[in-house]
């Protein structure tokens, strides 16, 4: 029973991360229709960062993690408006290629400047200790951590759905030439969306880093982004949520029950079968080809 | 949300006025072999032993690259597959020499192993399409190498695989393996000409750019896809047999992802859709290592060099990529065609003034 327990919690925290990170590649590619594979260094930069600057500089946490989502943002902005905006109208495997390169630079920027250094973040105001489930010791920060990831998802899921600017991105994202000619600035829109998804991420990475450890082997979270971004829907906020619990769950229960030496196999051929079965995911639109 | 295809998946769109150009030409190609196989004879001869290796790895890499640009270029299937399938051809290989199959045979061999997987890889790939096919391109590669990473460590462990040097290797020098190199990128070169030219071409880019019609035309399209990725996985897995062979040793831990996009950067920095392109790009990105490795021992130090070449090499693998995409989209041979097509036109339009004055 314990380790039931455990496999459904291991599963829910790590699909707090996974749902940050799925939601701004959602985001993303509502914007500009691609993928980011630089995403999970979107996530790893600023949890380096924030880990860098508090153990060696003794920098308070705000202003750390200020300046850390300051540098995402202006990463995100960097590679939609130098790079992905000049790739509009070529063909579909440019864009992906573009940020498969730039996560190649960010890869070996992040292995100059970091080196193999290993940072844990603490995020003061934290609640100590742990809480008691039926048997099962979890650390109440874990938990706060991990409810405070959701909700920032379900907060976003909530703009985009009942606000004004929501409104906008939802109309952008369904047809951008529309969108334009009643008046929405689609460019804005799209490197906004673009920031908020690399802070998504950033979030997400300092968050991971605070109950676990910051080092390169987060970015393999970020490869478990795409089974949960598949299964929820490409381009579907709340999918974001729903894939990312799905897969940490899948996950979480297959190192528990089948070996973690599988991982590779239950996550990737998961992807297959969503794309066969259903490509579209659980709660995306359905891709329809007209002739 | 419903939307309509787009019919372009990976060919640029011509400018105004402009018809697309033939493909390089058989002539061209020779001309290119030729070239190689004098490079390789003047290597054989007097090259030292990292220039030498530099140049059998480039030709390896430039007989993959062949294969991925038959599928990615010409028909058009997006695959970030390729380290999977160099492993799948290497493994075969390994397994074969095992076995005590000679070299001559089991490279072959290795190469059908590969193109066997590549057709089962297709099959998903009749269903679905662009982005979609390249996660499960992605899904394949991690399949792929979970199956190869089992069978080395049943086998020999994290050391990984050691083959028996056959005409010489890494260690003792690499005696003929430049020219026999040589010849094997003709084969796979003639191959991929043969496919891309006429009818066969035709389908294949027809596929590639407008699928919903080629079907309407009568257009065998399931027939054509799995065809590509049998014969594009096959060269593929040559490429990975012979480079196992060439080097001495086989680690899964080599195959990454980050193997994979090289292969693409190849195909983006030559040229879609060009046989050409292919060894040009496989040919600058073998060189990148030196350069990169230079590089920083200029911008920074000796020290900083020798610490940080890989991640330096990366950096520098990006950045090419990137520049590559916002300066010539259509890669060197692009950029080549474009030059001459505007030089062209700028003779005629001077030609017509003349004519009207």
């Amino acid at each position: 029973m314990s380790l039931l327990l455990a496999t459904l919690w291991g599963g829910f925290t790590v699909g707090a991360t996974l749902a940050l990170i799925v939601l701004g590649m959602v985001l993303i590619f509502r914007a500009t229709d691609t993928f980011n594979f630089a995403h999970g260094h979107f996530m790893l930069i600023p949890a380096y960062l924030v880990g860098k600057w508090q153990v060696e500089n003794d920098m308070p946490f705000l202003l750390a993690l200020t300046c850390a989502v300051l540098v995402v943002s202006a990463l995100s902005a960097f590679l939609y408006t130098a790079v992905l905006r000049k790739t509009v109208g070529m063909p579909l495997f440019i864009p992906v290629i573009a940020t498969l390169g730039f996560a190649a630079i960010l890869d070996g920027v992040i292995g100059m400047v970091f080196k193999s250094q290993l940072y844990n973040i603490t995020i003061p105001a934290l609640p100590d200790g742990a809480v008691d489930v039926a048997g099962l010791r979890i650390g109440t920060a874990a938990v706060v951590i991990a409810l405070f990831a959701y909700g920032l998802g379900i907060l976003v899921a909530l703009i985009v759905q009942y606000t004004a600017v929501g409104a906008r991105m939802r109309a952008v994202g369904q047809d951008s030439m529309l969108a334009s000619q009643g008046g929405i600035n689609v460019r804005r829109i799209y490197l906004g969306s673009w920031i908020v998804a690399g802070v998504l991420a950033g979030l997400g990475g300092i968050a991971y880093g605070s109950t676990n450890i910051v080092s390169p082997s987060m970015l393999d979270l970020a490869f478990l982004a795409f089974p949960a971004l598949l299964l929820g829907g490409f381009d579907s906020i709340p999918g974001a949520l729903v894939g990312g619990l799905c897969v940490g769950m899948i996950q979480s229960a297959t190192s528990a029950y089948i070996g973690s030496e599988y991982l590779p196999l239950t996550t990737y051929s998961l992807i297959l079968v969503v794309l066969l079965v259903r490509p579209q995911g659980l709660l995306g639109t359905q891709e329809v080809t007209r002739v | 949300m419903t939307t309509t295809d787009t019919p372009s998946m990976t060919t640029p769109t011509p400018r105004r006025g402009q018809v697309r150009r033939e493909r390089t030409s058989t002539r061209g190609l020779v001309v290119m072999l030729a070239l190689l196989a004098v490079i390789a004879l003047a290597v054989m001869q007097f090259a030292d032993g990292y220039n030498s290796f530099l140049f059998v790895t480039f030709l390896t890499a430039a007989i993959a690259a062949v294969g991925l640009n038959l599928l990615m270029g010409t028909a058009g299937q997006v695959s970030i597959g390729n380290a999977a399938f160099l492993a799948v051809g290497a493994f075969s290989a390994v397994f074969m020499d095992r076995a005590g199959v000679p070299m001559g045979v089991s490279v072959f061999v290795a190469a059908l192993v590969a193109a066997m997987v590549g057709l089962v890889v297709g099959i998903p790939a009749l269903r679905i399409r662009g982005i979609y096919l390249a996660l499960a391109t992605f899904a394949a590669h991690f399949i792929i190498l979970f199956a190869v990473e089992r069978y080395q460590a049943g086998a020999v462990g994290d050391v990984g695989f050691y083959l028996t040097p056959r005409l010489g290797s890494i260690g003792t020098g690499v005696g003929y393996w430049p020219i026999v190199l040589v010849g094997a990128l003709a084969l796979v070169v003639a191959l991929a000409a043969s496919v891309t030219s006429g009818d066969s071409g035709r389908v294949m880019r027809v596929v590639r750019d407008q699928e919903e019609a080629a079907g309407a035309m009568g257009v065998r399209v399931a027939r054509a896809k799995l065809f590509v990725f049998t014969m594009s996985s096959g060269m593929v897995g040559f490429a990975g047999a012979l480079a196992a062979y060439v080097g001495g040793t086989v680690s899964s831990s080599s195959y990454t992802l980050h193997l994979a996009i090289i292969y693409l950067a190849m195909i983006l920095i030559g040229g879609t859709d060009s046989i050409l392109g292919a060894v040009i790009g496989a040919a600058i990105i073998s060189w990148l290592p030196q350069l990169s490795g230079q590089l920083t021992g200029l911008l920074f130090s000796e020290n900083t060099a020798a610490l940080f070449a890989p991640q330096m090499s990366q950096v520098l693998y990006g950045s090419v990529i990137v520049l590559c995409i916002l300066v010539a989209p259509g890669g060197i041979v692009g950029w080549c065609k474009e030059l001459r097509d505007r030089y062209e036109s700028r003779r005629t339009a001077n030609a017509e003034q003349g004519q009207h004055r």
